[in-house]
């Protein structure tokens, strides 16, 4: 984000005046040529709420686009990236999705974390006919509320409590009660959960919903019935913070087993929390610390995002790496890459040959795709990816053993068939 | 409005329809990113203009109308989702439901006076959207809010039928309805109930010596204002066939305050000059640099430092002392 300070002033006041302006910043759009450069937009989360995970996606792709074109570009041609900032609010986001495709001329857009923008964001994918990639955890973009052009390269809240609620119930306790923030996100975990822990034969409690504005979690916590084995968290930010140390506070991680996803000590160090989260077991995507999945690619991802492999903390400053989160981007943009290649796209009318190349696509862990192999499930545009169970040891996130996909794949069968859509 | 001169309502029609085509021709002109987000800018320009009716006019400062702009998307989502209708049937259901929510909630709304309506309006906005978004009370609005359209919609015309679908068409759609809903507001002003409303809200005792029943008025402004941010969730969600929970939030009432006020309170066209600085601005800078909200926010303090009565409001003035010399 380079502008001199000149050119600065005059987008300033350009932004100041208003209406007759509007048309000041457009180009002229001109019919784009097979040499052209490959645009790629991003609406990141740079601003708002989940700006501390966006970072991170924005750097990763950005560190994917820069590979890419330093070592021959995709099929010969250079990608331009471009990102926009949603705000973390989801009609910016959607207006910042058209801005792409009809200003930037996006050919292909990586979506935002913030699953409310993925939301708002999907049903305008399909008209102006643009693979989106959305990187939000809600279960609707590749369910209800998707469509043939929406892709996920990430997790979701289905394959996550497919992959975590079988073992953790068979090792932690049957009897299970669910604590978390008030909102969609936390309502999402709790149910999906609850499916699979009740076709298993596990007792799950009446569940804890805790307003989002509540700083104080002992009224919360004193609800946690006396029978609970496992105590399953979710909660964002200042609240996960409040959460695990009251929790340690009042003792309730000594007569419970906290178990909960990567999410509430995402871009959080467990140092951070003074080891309250101490014994947490947690399911990650792809290892906070380097030594649990030290290959090649993923030391010379890390290297591009200059993080430290322990703790994953940014050279320079106090942000630690959205570590389950950040690959989503890097691999969007290189499933992008081998679409374009095994399709032979030109330009975007080729689109749908994208998203036929896509569905049902199969890659190997490569540096392309450091998080592991994988396969873009045809029906539900899913990525089907290997999961960890760690644990909180000593300050640090250790892990315990791999979830393989081919293990959990058939606890998350497709809900929709996107297949059956025209494009 | 509030101009002088300029008041005949002939004058204010006619100039009201000008102005109109210009902004259509204006937008038919420009390329498809910017054409609809002059769409977009209009739709939250009504948002705006429920605040300059109810706290520029009626006195009321509401935090509450973003209730009404959810009421709005649910209403709709409703009428489309549970009872699978479509036209002009979702889009009354829309409005009809922010104006059932605003009779009772306006009616705790108006009791009091003052920052004591700012305070209760935050209250019930916080209230609300904590039941709503909470899991015991979610089936109220849940499976109805959080979901996008599938389709485009489609408003039957006569003969015609105008598909959002294709941009221009959703443009021209959005433009004309706007339209209306600033036609409508023009009358209410107008009418003998805004003349009466603008007396009790320069002088309630006075007013309530003249026979007025002011808190009847008061309450039937708040519900008409009520209306219009009701209309304005409902463009929005035909536009981006999209709504959420988090419509309901005060903060977004906030965001209506800041535009209108931006533009001039209590004036028909000053709420769309609000908001179409405050997005293009947004907008723009956030392209450019991540802490545009920043230079955002000093552009509104000097604005509001230089022109109390905001930029349109201001405009007018001036050009009242001009004509009027």
């Amino acid at each position: 984000m380079t502008t001199s300070r000149r050119s600065f002033l005059q987008l300033a006041l350009a932004g100041g005046a208003s209406l007759p302006t509007l048309n000041l910043m457009s180009g002229i759009a001109t019919a784009a040529s097979s040499s052209d450069p490959i645009v790629i937009g991003h609406q990141a989360d740079l601003t708002g709420g989940i700006s501390s995970w966006g970072y991170w996606l924005d750097k990763s792709a950005r560190a994917a686009v820069d590979h890419i074109n330093a070592n021959g570009g995709v099929a010969g041609r250079e990608i331009k990236y471009v990102a926009e900032d949603s705000e973390s609010n989801p009609p910016s986001g959607a207006r910042k999705f058209r801005s792409l495709v009809q200003r930037s001329k996006a050919d292909f857009v990586i979506g935002a974390v913030h699953s409310g923008v993925n939301l708002a964001t999907c049903p305008i994918a399909k008209e102006l006919k643009t693979l989106y990639i959305p990187n939000g955890m809600a279960e609707e973009m590749t369910g209800s509320s998707g469509n043939r052009y929406v892709f996920r390269t990430g997790s979701d809240t289905y394959s996550q409590a497919a992959a975590g609620a079988k073992w953790a119930a068979e090792q932690l306790g049957k009897t299970w009660t669910f604590i978390f923030a008030d909102y969609g996100w936390g309502w999402s975990h709790f149910n999906e959960h609850k499916k699979v822990l009740e076709s298993i034969g596990a007792t799950v409690n009446p569940p804890i919903a805790v307003p989002l504005d509540a700083k104080d979690m002992l009224p919360y916590l004193a609800k946690v019935p006396e029978n609970t084995e496992v105590l399953y968290s979710l909660f964002f930010g200042s609240q996960s913070v409040a959460f695990y140390t009251q929790a340690n506070s009042m003792g309730v991680n000594k007569r419970t087993k906290l178990y909960s996803v990567i999410c509430g000590h995402e871009a959080i160090s467990p140092a951070d929390l003074g080891g309250a989260s101490e014994g947490a077991h947690l399911l990650e995507y792809l290892p906070r610390q380097l030594k649990h999945q030290d290959t090649e690619y993923n030391r010379k991802i890390r290297e591009l995002m200059k993080v430290d492999p322990v703790n994953g903390q940014e050279e320079g400053s106090n942000r630690i790496i959205a570590g389950s989160h950040y690959w989503a981007t890097w691999e969007a943009v290189f499933f992008i890459k081998e679409a374009v290649e095994k399709s032979g796209w030109r330009t975007k009318k080729d689109t749908p040959e994208v998203i036929k190349a896509l569905e049902g696509m199969s890659v190997e862990e490569s540096l392309a795709h450091p998080q592991g192999a994988k396969t873009i499930r045809a029906e539900d545009h899913k990525a089907i990816i290997d999961f960890k169970m760690s644990k909180v040891q000593d300050g640090k996130i250790e892990m315990l053993h791999a979830i393989p996909a081919k293990d959990i794949v058939q606890f998350f069968p497709p809900r929709v068939d996107f297949t059956k859509e025209n494009v | 409005m509030t101009g002088g001169s300029f008041s005949s309502t002939r004058w204010a029609v006619g100039g009201l329809l000008g102005l109109f085509a210009a902004v259509i021709g204006y937008g038919v002109w420009l390329e498809d990113f910017q054409r609809s987000f002059l769409a977009e800018i209009l739709v939250w320009g009504v948002f705006a203009l429920s605040v300059s009716l109810v706290f520029g006019v009626g006195g009321m400062l509401s935090f509450a109308q973003a209730l009404y702009f959810g009421a709005g998307c649910w209403g709709y989502n409703v009428a489309v989702f549970a009872y699978g209708l479509s036209g002009w049937a979702p889009v009354v259901a829309g409005v009809g439901a922010a104006l059932a929510f605003a009779i009772p909630t306006g009616f705790i709304a108006t009791r009091v006076r003052q920052h004591h309506t700012l305070i209760v309006t935050i209250i019930l906005s916080v209230l609300v959207s904590t039941i709503l978004a909470s899991g015991h009370w979610r089936w109220i609005a849940g499976p109805y809010v959080t979901r996008s359209l599938p389709e485009a919609p489609t408003l039957p015309l006569g003969a015609l039928t105008i598909d959002y679908a294709d941009e221009m068409s959703a443009f021209l759609a959005t433009a004309t309805l706007v339209l209306g809903a600033c036609l409508l507001a023009m009358l209410l002003i107008r009418s003998p109930f805004g003349l009466a409303l603008k007396a009790v809200r320069e002088n309630e005792t006075k007013a309530a010596m003249l026979g007025y029943d002011v808190r009847l008025l008061r309450w039937l402004m708040f519900v008409a204002a009520a209306g219009f941010a009701g209309f304005a969730g409902v463009l929005y969600l035909m536009l981006s066939r999209y709504s959420n929970l988090e419509f309901f939030d005060w903060t977004y009432s906030g965001r209506a305050v800041v535009m209108a006020a931006l533009g001039g309170l209590g004036t028909l066209i000053g709420p769309f000059v609000g908001t179409a600085v405050y997005l293009t601005a947004a907008e723009h800078l956030s392209r450019y640099y991540e802490h545009f909200m920043i230079l955002v926010g000093i552009l509104l303090l000097v604005l509001v430092r230089f022109m109390p009565d905001g930029l349109w409001g201001g405009a007018i003035r001036i050009l009242s002392i001009r004509f009027s010399r």
